[in-house]
């Protein structure tokens, strides 16, 4: 959906078990397996420019100019 | 993957919902609810650091109920324009404030009144608020400028909406080109059945 919409890099970079022991996992079905995420999009730079991206999490640059 | 509700869904029924939930967890947030709350809950499920977390006023934490950690997910630098979709009592809010400094800006929209308050009393305790602003809006008909955000932040906000490629558009709309979404929120494995889409109580749940 955030490709379609013109968002690049679009990534879930981190999971989190954020309704353990919440009466909403005893409701939902356990084989939805719901879960927090953190997700990561960016919206393009404008047409020409370089663009350099950095993956804050994994502490690698990369350069999308190669 | 079905990012908006059945036709004929009660939209409206669900914004009451959702208001109703999140108004009393804005006023009772030691209240019973099917989700976590608060800064332990943060800081051990989530990841935020409990220090910090202590430097923002109880007024924003005690009623601080994310499924992620945007702050986790890239740096915001200071003098930055900072957005917080769904920004509830502050917690974000706050502490993308300290990252941006004075010569930043950081803009909360939210749509329940009694959060708003909250946020907006922990900003003034905190000293924060000739740079931070909470504006009443939805995050399907942002009140912010188009490409006006260096990066917008969100956390446990989108999936109670019940248009998220609308949602999703105004995101896009109001960053600056180049700039970035830091999104907590929750996701499932596989698609919901149009029973359990068509469930008003179940979206709020």
């Amino acid at each position: 959906m955030t490709a379609q919409i013109g968002f690049a890099h679009a990534a879930i970079v981190e999971r989190f078990d954020c309704y353990e022991g919440t009466s909403a996992k005893a409701r939902l079905s356990e084989d939805l397996y719901v879960q927090g995420v953190n997700f990561y999009a960016r919206k393009p730079e404008l047409p020409g420019k370089n663009q350099v991206f950095k993956n804050s999490l994994e502490g690698v640059q990369v350069d999308l100019r190669k | 993957m079905a990012t908006t509700c059945p036709v004929g869904f009660n939209v409206d029924k669900l914004r009451q919902l959702v208001r109703a939930e999140y108004d009393r967890a804005a006023r009772e947030p030691e209240g019973n609810f099917h989700f976590h709350r608060g800064p332990q809950y943060a800081a051990r499920l989530l990841g935020y650091d409990a220090q910090e977390l202590a430097m923002i006023p109880e007024d924003s934490t005690a009623a601080f109920a994310g499924v992620g950690n945007p702050h986790r997910i890239g740096p915001i630098e200071p003098g930055e324009t900072v957005l917080d979709v769904g920004c509830g009592a502050g917690t974000d809010l706050l502490l993308a404030a300290r990252r941006t400094g004075s010569t930043g800006r950081v803009i909360g929209v939210d749509m329940t009144p009694a959060m708003i308050e909250r946020a907006t009393r922990s900003a003034l305790k905190a000293g924060l608020w000739e740079y931070v602003e909470v504006r009443r809006g939805r995050a399907e008909e942002l009140p912010i400028e188009t490409e006006s955000v260096d990066v917008a932040i969100s956390n446990g906000v989108l999936n109670l909406s019940p248009d998220k490629l609308r949602a999703f558009s105004e995101i896009y709309r109001v960053l600056k080109p180049g700039g970035r979404l830091y999104l907590a929120d929750v996701v499932v494995q596989r698609e919901l059945s149009l029973a359990a889409r068509s469930d008003v109580d179940l979206w709020a749940a």
